[in-house]
């Protein structure tokens, strides 16, 4: 199934609400990808680099870095960069033949009134430089880590509300391009990131219906990150245990309580959510590195089916 | 072992005469029921609390036990629980577009300006769907709740930290805007009737209609063409919500979570924080895992079946990391603002994770009780 996800769509967009690990996630498909032989771009749109820390404090920027990735093998490249609205903006204005205007275009300020003007500009120059980097062809998977929680929807929805706000021009074509990669599945997707927890899974569902409706893109199989795994036994071992009022009782029954409304999470995501889901293990870490971003890799390659070549 | 945790009762009198808190803190770390769990806390004490969400989900209606969805305007939080409370919670979430209407109602010389303004499409544009002016209109909700005679405190739930950080900064946004020397030449064209358009503002408005067309150009200077004469009241306002964020009255409270990536966004709020002049009055670690690494380490040694064995120890070492954050973010609150001699120093609240989310009031009032 994912094996088709990452060699059929160029571009997956991994959005998901602040705190559940999209850029883990992100971090971690790129690794499964660049395994299976894939040439990956991870992209990253603000200026707070997150992505960087994981592969040995590698530093982002505009042009292309190739990750840090320890002794990992990897059998394609896996590299990174920011896509920031500002150098998009500036990169546009060159390609425009404005290159020389971009420097008096931001001191006097017209960009904020361009930005005022036409809400969700930004976003569209960020989009259309991800659409550009998508059509020269120069990875075979792109991997953009989305702005979080309801941003990714103003992200996602900028396209749509420029094409309908402007009538011609520029950014009216640029708009024309993005909408145009979004309908096509072949070219994009959206992977939507959640921890099994209440608030998570109803944003999630939300999220999902919300992007259905509104900017018609498609949905690659959910990933539930961070979920803790099933000790066998752990529920006997309580009922027998000597002492039912230890410090080994009381964390067991903290997991098992932990365990039960994590499933029952997980089973209201299946319900009201129908797409396949994938799930990563949680792994006990405050920090993760490239060696935890491996182990996760491993995980969607083995529940996505993924070749090595 | 635990570290020591400061006395509970540092953070209420940390925020004692404090008239706004705003709750600041990344993404997932539970800022909306920290905000929850502090209305109540205050309440319990007789005061009269409002608290404002900027978050569009139901996150707060949830946490606060409340059925229906919260609206602009506040609503009354009741139960058996709050109902037993000295003071009153009330609960209200942003409406961004009728902020903004009721702001240019009651600044508009006239009804037909009124309407003129609410009909433009940059209108439209700016309420639905650009990015920060939730954050402005969340400013000038603060500014409204603060004047409103039924509340005595104001706790503002902010968005994640970069937005968080779009709202400290937003008051003047607009007017900015309209002071701006490009504004002033193109847009207010009552003032320059005496003198034309100069070479470098015509170019820059040419390059603007080949870029976004000119009719939505147009719009821009229709729209600030109308807005003439709202201005004074709106620079007015802009200053007095910035002197109150920046004021005696306002408390800013960091909300984290014991987890590296989350860390990272703490000290980068608090580094904001500095640059901006304002210091943080307290912070609170949310969801830390409620088991003393210490006890369980030791524990895990001992003769305990292997399923208890094992579970132990993963917790034991999750506590054990947690604890380790927990101390470098204090280190780091200290060191942005060193205790001085005769001052305490910044209250650092640690709060367990809830294993049910906090739907009952029952979980709220627990941590309420912590804080």
């Amino acid at each position: 199934m994912t094996a088709e996800l990452l060699a059929a769509s160029n571009v997956l967009i991994v959005a998901g609400k602040g705190g559940v690990g999209k850029t883990t996630v992100g971090a971690s498909m790129g690794i499964a990808a660049a395994r299976a032989g894939c040439d990956v771009l991870l992209i990253e749109l603000e200026g707070y680099s997150r992505l960087g820390s994981f592969f040995e404090g590698s530093m982002l920027a505009y042009d292309e870095v190739e990750l840090e990735t320890g002794g990992l093998e990897l059998a394609g490249r896996l590299r990174a960069r920011q896509v920031r609205p500002d150098d998009a903006l500036a990169d546009y204005l060159d390609r425009a033949g404005l290159g020389p205007l971009t420097g008096r275009l931001t001191r006097s300020g017209a960009m904020e009134v361009v930005a005022t003007a036409a809400p969700g500009i930004r976003d569209l120059l960020a989009l259309g430089k991800i659409r550009q980097i998508e059509q020269a062809g120069s990875a075979d998977l792109i991997v953009v880590d989305a702005p979080a929680a309801g941003h990714a929807m103003t992200f996602l929805t900028a396209a749509a509300g420029l094409a309908r706000s402007t009538s011609s021009g520029p950014v009216r074509d640029q708009a024309d391009r993005v909408l145009e990669m979004f309908g096509d599945a072949s070219r994009c997707q959206v992977v939507l990131v959640t921890l099994p927890e209440e608030t998570p899974v109803t944003e999630t569902i939300e999220t999902a219906y919300g992007l259905e409706e509104d900017v018609g893109i498609k949905l690659a199989p959910v990933v539930i990150n961070g979920v803790w795994s099933r000790i066998a036994g752990l529920g006997e071992a309580v009922e027998t245990a000597s002492d039912s009022t230890s410090l080994a009782v009381q964390a067991a029954r903290y997991r098992m309580a932990r365990m039960a409304d994590q499933e029952s999470e997980i089973g209201r995501l299946a319900v009201e959510l129908p797409l396949q889901q994938v799930r990563l293990p949680y792994l006990f870490r405050t920090e993760l590195g490239v060696a935890e971003l491996a182990t996760l890799a491993e995980t969607l390659t083995d529940q996505l089916s993924l070749t090595p070549s | 072992m635990i570290d020591a945790v400061e006395s509970s009762g540092a953070l209420s009198k940390a925020l004692a005469n404090k008239k706004v808190v705003l709750c600041l803190g990344s993404g997932g770390v539970g800022k909306t029921t920290a905000s929850a769990a502090l209305a109540l806390a205050m309440a319990s004490t007789g005061e009269r609390v409002v608290v404002l969400t900027i978050d569009p989900a139901r996150r707060l209606a949830d946490a606060l036990g409340q059925k229906g969805s919260l609206g602009n305007e506040p609503t009354r939080v009741e139960g058996s629980i709050i109902d037993g409370l000295a003071g009153e919670v009330w609960a209200a979430m942003l409406d961004p577009a009728e902020t903004f209407e009721m702001v240019v109602r009651s600044e508009a010389d006239d009804d037909v300006q009124a309407e003129r303004i609410l009909s433009n499409r940059l209108f439209v544009n700016l309420t639905t769907s650009l990015s920060g002016t939730n954050e402005y209109m969340a400013a000038e909700r603060l500014h409204q709740l603060h004047h409103d005679g039924r509340f005595d405190r104001v706790i503002i739930d902010t968005p994640p930290s970069h937005h968080a950080m779009d709202f400290l900064d937003s008051p003047g946004r607009l007017t900015r805007f309209v002071d701006h020397r490009l504004y002033r030449s193109v847009f207010a064209p009552r003032h320059q009737l005496l003198r034309p358009l100069n070479v470098g503002t015509r170019v820059v408005m040419r390059v603007l209609a080949r870029l976004v067309g000119s009719s939505l150009v147009d719009d821009v200077v229709t729209f600030f063409a109308d807005f003439e004469g709202m201005d004074a009241g709106f620079r007015r306002r802009a200053s007095e919500i910035e002197d109150l964020l920046a004021g005696p009255d306002t408390a800013y409270l960091l909300v984290a979570a014991a987890r590296r990536d989350r860390l990272e966004e703490a000290k980068w709020i608090l580094g904001n924080l500095e640059r901006r002049h304002r210091s943080v009055d307290g912070v609170i670690v949310n969801r830390v895992l409620p088991f003393d690494p210490g006890a369980a380490e030791a524990l895990a040694e001992a003769e305990l079946s292997p399923p208890l064995a094992r579970n132990l120890r993963e917790l034991a070492s999750l506590a054990r990391q947690e604890a380790a954050l927990i101390d470098r973010l204090r280190q780091f609150v200290d060191a942005e603002r060193p205790p001085p001699e005769h001052e305490e120093r910044v209250p650092l609240v640690r709060l367990g994770e809830q294993l049910t989310p906090v739907h009952d009031l029952t979980g709220l009032v627990e941590m309420a009780k912590a804080l």
